[in-house]
């Protein structure tokens, strides 16, 4: 199974992703800013199994981020999570538009559960790849 | 023969009979002579007799007359005295009158100025126009707005010109003057502005009523909306800022109570740790209400138009907060309507909300006995009601459940805190009247249950 990679730039935030992904036997990579996101897909080998990407982000917004790597069919098979504490829900329906798999509000959801989501769309993987 | 004569004759001959036969004849003569100057006196005195009594009649007569003309020309005199008096009396009134219009007149340009006054004090755009579009008054804020020329006159050519293509003034006022009724623009984009908009019609009421013209407001909200945006930037900077360390309490609390629920052999601590999870999903909610009545109260929410069924909602709440519900050992029920009802036209997850809200209140209110959902349609609505046979409500604090941060029983600063945030009913309200219903308490009593109802447009 491959790594979870983890856009967040509060440290505390992903702190908590990472212990309870570690506890759940998960590989874990980190990117605290939408630049250096890019720059660790770029690089990285074997591709992460699925991206939990946060969209108030320092140097590049999870947005751009988004439209960047949907732009780029390397990365096509690689599930995306946004997982946010927008305070704008009605704009989960833009972010699935632009190929995001899952629209979660941080605040509202369990740790265990993202983590759940995150097991789930590593193992069934995008439902439509486009 | 004559008497006279006779006398006469008796003097000289002592007897008619001693007169001599000579003298016979010319007695005769005498006598006859006598006779004819008699008659002839007679008949000259009776000529004067008769006309001294002509000259009398006729003397009446003008003395009638005389009287008469005397009285006519009295009357005369009179009726040229009362013409005259009424003359008089005609000048004093009209003179009256005159002070009167002048009185009037002043009242009526004091009233206009004061008018003036106050439309010209008006902040924003003031404009009367006729049928015609012919601009009848307008103010200074409006000759501003438009960045005219001070004392220019506005036209509604130029007006229009001003508008462009944005804003069709003139269709816009003859759809209102047709229609009759006032219209409402929420935003013009005009030049760098944003204008607020008012289209009303002058209807006037003699008989069969009938537009004369219109008038129309105009207010610039361009600062009003930027300090809207503002404020609703803030809040959702705010609340971003507050989910964040949010999000970490609770997950950190979360994984503690569920993964190390074994470690946790000191009570304390254990209750500690539940509490602060506890209070982190209470900051929670408390941070999602406040966004969400800022986000309502600003009408930046959309409310989708859904065809439903009600049934699928109400079956749905059901099926999750029973279980909540019977803990408590009350009962969660919907008693279907016998046949279908027709659909209902609002946002669907909205109205879950709405219905989840109140079943919780309920819930936390109801110790013992039941919760029942009851669907029916009257007229153009569907009513659902949500009965229990919790504490009840005094009539005094049903008015005030619907407000911001109130609860029944307390005021602000007593509140239950414990219970909530004082918001929720406030939002099903902002959510209800969004969707085009009401919601209210439709009966309570102390220690007998309550009743609330909302009402949602059906589907036409």
């Amino acid at each position: 199974m491959g790594k979870i990679f983890i856009v967040e730039d509060d440290q505390y935030v992903s702190r908590m992703y990472e212990r309870i992904f570690r506890l759940g036997g998960h590989d874990v990579v980190f990117a605290t800013d939408g630049e250096s996101a890019l720059k660790v897909l770029m690089n990285a080998n074997p591709l992460p199994g699925v991206i939990l990407l946060d969209l108030v982000l320092p140097k590049k917004s999870g947005l751009e981020v988004l439209t960047e790597v949907r732009s780029d069919t390397k990365y096509d098979s690689i599930p995306i999570a946004i997982l946010t504490n927008s305070v704008h829900p009605e704009e989960a329906e833009k972010y699935l538009a632009l190929g995001a798999d899952k629209y979660v509000i941080k605040m509202d959801s369990q740790a265990k559960d993202v983590m759940a989501l995150a097991e789930e769309l590593m193992s069934k993987g995008r439902s439509t790849s486009k | 023969m004559n008497k006279v004569l006779e006398r006469q004759i008796k003097k000289v001959f002592g007897s008619v009979d001693n007169v001599p036969k000579d003298f016979l004849p010319l007695i005769e003569l005498i006598s006859t002579t006598y006779d004819h100057s008699e008659e002839d006196r007679l008949l000259v005195e009776r000529s004067f007799d008769l006309n001294s009594k002509e000259m009398s009649e006729l003397n009446e007569k003008l003395k009638v007359e005389t009287a008469s003309l005397e009285t006519r020309t009295k009357e005369a005199e009179d009726t040229k005295h009362a013409v005259l008096n009424l003359l008089e009396d005609i000048e004093e009134e009209k003179k009256k009158v005159d002070q009167l219009v002048i009185l009037r007149t002043k009242e009526l340009d004091d009233e206009k100025a004061r008018l003036l006054a106050s439309i010209n004090s008006l902040s924003f755009g003031f404009i009367i126009a006729g049928i015609d579009h012919t601009i009848l008054l307008n103010n200074r804020s409006a000759v501003e707005l438009f960045g005219f020329k001070e004392n220019e006159h506005i036209t509604f050519q130029a007006m229009s010109a001003k508008f462009g293509e944005k804003f069709d003034i003139a269709a816009e006022a003859e759809r209102c003057v047709k229609s009759g009724k006032v219209c409402n623009f929420k935003e013009i984009l005009f030049e760098k502005k944003v204008l607020r908009g008012i289209i009303s019609p002058i209807i006037q009421k003699q008989g069969t009523e009938l537009v004369i013209g219109y008038v129309l407001l105009l207010e610039d909200v361009t600062e009003a909306r930027a300090l809207e945006r503002s404020r609703d930037e803030f809040f959702s900077i705010a609340s971003h800022e507050l989910r964040t360390p949010l999000t970490a309490i609770r997950g950190n609390a979360d994984m503690i109570l569920d993964m190390y629920a074994d470690k946790l052999v000191d009570k304390d601590m254990k209750e500690m740790l539940v509490d602060i999870n506890t209070s982190s999903v209470r900051l929670i909610d408390i941070v999602n209400d406040f966004l969400e009545v800022s986000r309502l109260e600003q009408g930046r929410f959309e409310l989708k138009k859904e065809c439903f069924d009600i049934r699928e909602v109400v079956d749905k709440v059901v099926r999750d907060l029973k279980s909540m519900t019977e803990q408590n050992g009350v009962a969660l029920l919907y008693i279907p309507p016998g046949t279908p009802q027709p659909p209902v036209c609002a946002d669907k997850n909205r109205v879950e909300q709405v219905l989840v809200n109140l079943v919780g209140n309920s819930a936390k209110f109801t110790k013992a006995g039941s919760i029942t959902i009851h669907t029916e349609i009257i007229g153009r609505f569907l009513k659902l009601q949500v009965i229990d046979t919790g504490i009840g409500i005094s009539e005094q604090n049903q008015n005030l459940l619907f407000r911001k941060f109130q609860q029944a029983g307390e005021s602000t600063l007593a509140r239950d805190v414990t219970q909530g945030t004082g918001l929720g009913l406030y939002i099903c309200l902002l959510l209800i009247s969004g969707m085009g219903g009401t919601i209210g308490v439709e009966k309570s009593e102390l220690g007998k249950g309550s009743t609330f109802a909302f009402s949602l447009p059906l589907f036409e």
